[in-house]
């Protein structure tokens, strides 16, 4: 491989990078392959010795990835992340998306209660009330157990809505989670793609 | 070899060369490569890694061949770093050793 084509694969294969981040990788390895041949080295000798530029690129990736999703909190970011991260090899994908879809998923199950209630109790309360209101239209509910019912129902909406509150604390402390784990897991593994 | 390991030396060989010296980019690599077989293209995003964590910072000097080149140099923490990884791997190698050797219980008799 000669060091256009070297340089161009590495190019291609860094997308998602900012323009700064990949000015900086690139302006490395053009001097890597400038200060070779002062050395007397060749094009394809320099660039089979730095091997393959698609896995080299993901170990820069998935740094920059999680990087960015830690300057800047957003779903995609953290996906993102998350992929950038899986993209360097089996081990990943055992160890960081197993957990990481397992509490995704409890997350995802929790909002979905807590916003179930949020909704439904204040619905509930609604309708509870209307049979008050009119009594032989809506449901035939004796007065005293609906209202009971209007003050159960209101009560079941407001932890509704406490609920959300404590999983909007628990998702960012879970989007902190994951960043740190990710970072975490590169230090262990980014000696992994030494060995290919 | 062991994933940790490896990602464990390199970064330590990367720390002890530039402990004695700064060192530019392709220098540092070929000084490795030397000595472990391992691609060189994988020490530049460590590099990077490193600095951002502030364990090195770079500075750029004119070279007689041409444009100027970018040089690691170790920051103090860098310096407490390859203190401490050093002596991990110190211990390691010892206790390696004394099991290759047959040593290991040496100690408890």
């Amino acid at each position: 491989m000669k060091k256009n084509e070297f340089l161009n694969q590495l190019d291609a294969a860094l997308h998602g990078l900012t323009y700064q981040e990949k000015q900086e990788i690139m302006a490395d390895y053009t001097e890597h392959f400038r200060a070779g041949a002062e050395q007397g080295q060749g094009e394809e000798e320099i660039a089979a010795a730095l091997g393959n530029p698609r896995s080299i690129a993901k170990a820069y990736r998935a740094d920059c990835m999680v990087e960015q999703a830690r300057n800047k909190m957003s779903a995609s970011n953290i996906f993102r992340a998350v992929l950038a991260v899986l993209s360097l090899g089996f081990f990943n994908v055992v160890f960081v998306l197993g957990p990481f879809l397992g509490l995704l998923g409890a997350l995802i199950g929790l909002w979905a209660g807590a916003v179930g209630l949020a909704i439904a109790g204040p619905a509930g309360a609604i309708f509870a009330i209307a049979s008050l209101i009119f009594p032989h239209l809506v449901f035939g509910l004796g007065t005293m157990s609906a209202i009971a019912l209007v003050f159960i129902l209101i009560g079941l909406g407001a932890l509704g809505v406490l609920a959300c509150i404590g999983l909007y604390y628990l998702s960012v402390w879970f989007y902190k989670l994951t960043i740190k784990y990710l970072n975490f897991n590169l230090r262990i593994i980014n000696g992994r793609s030494a060995e290919q | 070899m062991n994933i940790q390991f490896k990602k464990g030396v390199l970064e330590l060989c990367v720390l002890a060369l530039l402990k004695r010296q700064d060192f530019y980019g392709y220098e540092l690599v070929h000084r490795i490569s030397e000595n472990i077989t391992i691609a060189e293209g994988t020490i530049y995003p460590l590099l990077r890694r490193l600095t951002l964590e502030g364990y090195f910072t770079t500075y750029l000097q004119e070279s007689a061949e041409g444009p100027p080149r970018k040089y690691y140099r170790l920051t103090e923490k860098g310096k407490e770093y390859a203190r401490e990884l050093e002596e991990e791997w110190n211990l390691f190698v010892e206790g390696v050793n004394r099991i290759i050797g047959g040593s290991e219980n040496d100690e408890e008799k």
